[in-house]
């Protein structure tokens, strides 16, 4: 399970989908707090574009976002 | 290099110069008839990279130029020209589109939902079940999904229709694990009643479903696409 809170998390994964066009995998295991009362485990693998999309715009130069 | 944050009908407050951009660059404007570009200027070699502490940076700077009274289209990270002449011409291609954006969005803010259906899909049927227990159990987890599902559109649904807020269909989709993300574009002086409605929706949605509202957001989902253009002038670039 991530260390980083859900909250975190969440706000991460909106701002990737708004900043970015297409092209973000994010995935792992979270605990989503909600109002602080209900704890629901959830096993996140939000698909968003390609894998391999993602993968290339963490690994490649910044001439790869021209394909973002 | 340029790279492009947002379209704006009119200057902010400070000027774009008090502001910065990646690598403490100053924001610079290009006004274009009515359209301001608010962008940055970068080396080749030194442009910014992709990172999640950079698309966090982004939002940011973003977020500096959404003010009162000032409608703003934000662009996506990325978005970069060769020089000013092909940003102006990427205005121009597309003013029409522009103005029709900005008038939309103005005195709105996009808002997110996320909805997340808990149904026990996602726990794995006992292994020690035989063949047809284990399908009639597969079977039986698909039905549920499929109602939290079907639930889940008829809130978003309802949402929409009754307070007739626009929504996002460019990028409203079902994601995977039972995962739903809409848009929508909310009037700022509406944001505690979208909240409310959302919150109405999610106490009516039974324990299987949670709904995760964000925002205010720059209507990034309410803004046009700007990539082929950029994606031309950093080809004819090299």
């Amino acid at each position: 399970m991530s260390e980083v809170s859900a909250e975190d998390q969440i706000t991460l994964l909106e701002v990737l989908d708004r900043v970015l066009d297409k092209g973000v995998v994010l995935s792992g295991d979270i605990t989503l707090s909600v109002a602080d009362v209900d704890l629901v485990f959830v096993g996140l693998r939000v698909l968003l574009a390609s894998v391999e999309s993602a993968n290339r715009m963490r690994t490649e130069a910044p001439a790869t976002l021209r394909e973002i | 290099m340029i790279w492009l944050y947002a379209i704006l009908d009119y200057p902010p407050a400070p000027s774009l110069a008090a502001l910065r951009g990646f690598d403490d660059r100053p924001l610079e404007a290009l006004s274009c008839g009515s359209l301001i570009a608010a962008f940055t200027r970068h080396d080749a070699s030194h442009e910014p990279r992709f990172s999640t502490e950079n698309a966090l940076k982004y939002e940011s700077i973003v977020e500096q130029l959404m003010q009162p009274g000032i409608a703003l289209l934000p662009a996506r990270f990325g978005t970069r020209l060769a020089d000013e002449s092909d940003l102006r011409a990427a205005l121009n291609a597309h003013r029409d589109e522009f103005v029709t954006a900005l008038q939309r969005v103005r005195g709105c803010v996009e808002m997110g939902i996320r909805i997340i259906c808990t149904t026990p899909s996602q726990q794995p049927v006992a292994p020690e079940s035989t063949g047809s227990e284990y399908m009639a159990a597969k079977l039986a987890q698909q039905r549920q999904q499929e109602t939290a599902k079907q639930r889940a559109e008829e809130l978003i649904h309802l949402l929409t229709e009754k307070h007739r807020w626009p929504r996002s269909t460019r990028r409203a989709r079902t994601l995977e694990n039972s995962m739903f993300s809409s848009a929508y574009l909310v009037p700022t002086a509406q944001i505690e009643l979208f909240r409310s409605a959302v919150r109405e929706a999610a106490n009516s949605a039974g324990p299987d479903v949670r709904i995760l509202c964000t925002g205010p957001w720059p209507p990034y989902h309410f803004t046009p696409d700007l990539s082929r253009e950029a994606q031309r002038s950093v080809d004819e670039s090299v």
